[in-house]
């Protein structure tokens, strides 16, 4: 019951115990009336009687036999209204709770059966409306739950077939090449077909290690670690992975920020990700690879951009999916990079984004929020 | 999981030679988690959509659907509890309460149903905003994009359903623009909180995943941009 219902409820108390008073006082009045009616006959025993309280009747004073009502028992009467209105009032608050505690009871009954079912939310005051709301928060967690599992489920099955899809072709390859080195054929043809095989090996080597990193990820069998980084040193680092790259193509991998601006993450697995970028840069015609960051109170940005052949508009929205090539990628490429980039991000708090313009460039923004928060 | 939903929304104002369609015919959803931006000139009916949504104003026509409840349905009081409770509301003037300090502001939905915002949930909160040191300032004493950081701490105190953001930059410069849809990114990011924000100015939408596009009341254009 809330405020207004109890509210009323005292002021119908109040105007029945100033009804009682009225009533008790009004029977009091006769008694009182009756007793100045004998009294006055007393004195006027001698006198003309029927005149004198002809009068006295005119006025409502009648002859009556003293009988006053004690207060105790006034009292007692007022006092035992009062308590069986409370607990009238009380057992039909009692119902009601009673009543919404069985609403509730059977809105769980039907979750657990897992029914489709109404809102439980009746949006008024009072602590139990609160109850409810944070029920059916519950109720939608453990929907969206459900729905996130399903989802889960179905992207596994989508993984697994593309991974069979991407060793069987290699595979094949293989066991072709096999068949035929054991024909008589001329050495120049078997060093061909050994280079051949020797690709297909390399290509299975960089699949199955792709698919191990994003299947650690996905299950949570990598434990990301926190560390606090320098970005500086992120940079000399990957500057050093591609020291050898850079003298064979000429491009260079440069940065400006914070000297003091630090990142919360995984070290290795940080660098393994941003390496990526780069390699997919330089490899698209990038002489130029820059890093740029910044800090503040909300996240840590990295900005790595190159100048490099950019990348087509329609494949942009494209580039981070699994196995997903765009017609310009290289050959050997398995379609996984970037895929792994933004898990490591993703899983790590963060965010990535991607911005190009065919022949002048990409740039990745990577945004990693504040641990604190 | 749909959290808004629009059906055939219609609001008129005046009636037959004066009669204006401030929206006509608004059909449009949006799931958990999304970061919406609407986008539409001055007049375009995009603020009376922003009223319809929160419940200070009545549709003419249709239906709107926040969270499975059909908002149209509740009187006055039900809509202002429901909207205390399961709506965040950030305007272009903070519309901060003059006489409550900065905590104060922020745990006002939650003092209004009688509860209090538990200490550790108050502290995060602050941090989020970067407001620590300021906890006990007044609204006159906060610069105007410290004003607005405590709006959003409003809107987010009661993890409403959806954050209705309406030109929340419009009185801020570049700086603070840009700290403010930051922290609302971060919000949508960290916390899965569904964001609609409304602006005219398309840089702001375009930090948005989806944007749509009002003009003379109805949607020319809704289109995923992330």
């Amino acid at each position: 019951m809330n405020k207004k219902k109890w509210f009323a409820f005292i002021c119908l108390c109040i105007a029945v115990d100033i009804g009682i008073c009225v009533f008790l006082g009004r029977a009091k009045e006769k008694e009182i009336n009756g007793w100045i009616y004998k009294m006055t006959e007393k004195i006027l025993e001698t006198e003309d009687k029927q005149g004198v309280t002809n009068v006295l009747k005119k006025y409502g004073v009648e002859e009556r036999e003293f009988h006053p009502v004690s207060i105790t028992i006034e009292v007692a009467c007022i006092g035992l209204i009062n308590g069986i209105l409370f607990l009238g009032i009380s057992l039909y608050d009692r119902k009601q709770q009673d009543k919404k505690i069985w609403q509730m009871e059977q809105y769980c009954e039907e979750i657990l059966a897992g029914k489709e079912t109404l809102q439980l939310t009746d949006n008024e005051e009072g602590s139990f409306s609160l109850l409810n709301n944070k029920v059916y928060d519950i109720t939608m967690l453990l929907r969206e739950n459900n729905a996130f599992l399903e989802k889960s489920k179905f992207e596994l099955e989508q993984f697994l077939a593309d991974i069979s899809h991407q060793l069987k072709t290699p595979i094949t390859s293989l066991h072709m090449v096999n068949e035929l080195l054991r024909m008589d054929l001329p050495q120049e043809q078997k060093e061909l077909f050994l280079d051949n095989m020797q690709k297909d090996l390399m290509k299975i080597e960089w699949l199955v290690k792709g698919i191990l990193n994003l299947a650690k990820l996905d299950s949570g069998t990598v434990i990301l670690k926190k560390e606090e980084i320098y970005i500086k040193d992120l940079l000399k680092e990957v500057q050093g992975r591609f020291a050898v790259l850079c003298e064979v193509t000429g491009s260079r991998i440069c940065g400006e920020g914070e000297k003091k601006a630090k990142l919360w993450c995984d070290f290795h697995w940080t660098k393994e990700s941003v390496c990526n970028i780069v390699k997919n840069a330089i490899e698209h015609g990038a002489t130029e690879v820059k890093f740029c960051w910044e800090e503040n109170y909300i996240y840590t940005k990295l900005s790595i951009k190159d100048n490099g052949e950019g990348i087509e508009s329609e494949d942009l929205p494209h580039i981070f999916e699994r196995f997903y090539k765009s017609k310009n990628a290289k050959e050997d490429s398995v379609g996984l990079g970037l895929a792994f980039t933004k898990s490591i991000v993703k899983h790590q708090g963060g965010d990535i984004d991607v911005r190009s313009q065919k022949e002048k460039g990409t740039e990745f923004i990577l945004k990693f929020y504040q641990e604190s928060l | 999981m749909e959290i808004l939903k629009i059906e055939n929304l219609c609001k008129t104002y005046g009636m037959n030679d004066t009669e204006v369609k401030a929206l006509d015919n608004i059909n449009f959803s949006v799931e958990r988690g999304e970061f919406v931006a609407i986008i539409g000139a001055s007049g375009s009916g995009k603020s009376t959509l922003l009223h319809l949504i929160g419940g200070v104003d009545r549709a003419t026509a249709g239906k709107i659907y926040i969270d499975g409840t059909e908002i149209l349905n509740l009187n006055n009081d039900k809509m202002a509890i429901f909207r205390r409770r399961q709506l965040g509301l950030i305007y272009q003037f903070y519309n901060l309460i003059p006489i409550l300090n900065v905590e104060e502001n922020i745990a006002l939905p939650c003092r209004l149903d009688g509860k209090q915002v538990e200490k550790e949930k108050m502290e995060e909160m602050l941090s989020i905003l970067n407001l620590t040191n300021r906890r006990e300032y007044l609204p006159n004493q906060l610069s105007g994009g410290q004003q607005q950081r405590v709006s959003i701490g409003r809107a987010l105190i009661n993890h409403p359903a959806i954050v209705l953001a309406d030109e929340p930059t419009g009185n801020l410069d570049s700086k603070a623009s840009r700290e403010i849809i930051d922290l609302l990114k971060m919000t949508n990011r960290k916390y899965d909180q569904t964001i609609l924000l409304i602006t005219h100015d398309e840089k702001i939408a375009l930090e948005a995943d989806r944007i749509i596009t009002i003009a003379d009341g109805k949607i020319i254009k809704d289109e995923k941009v992330r």
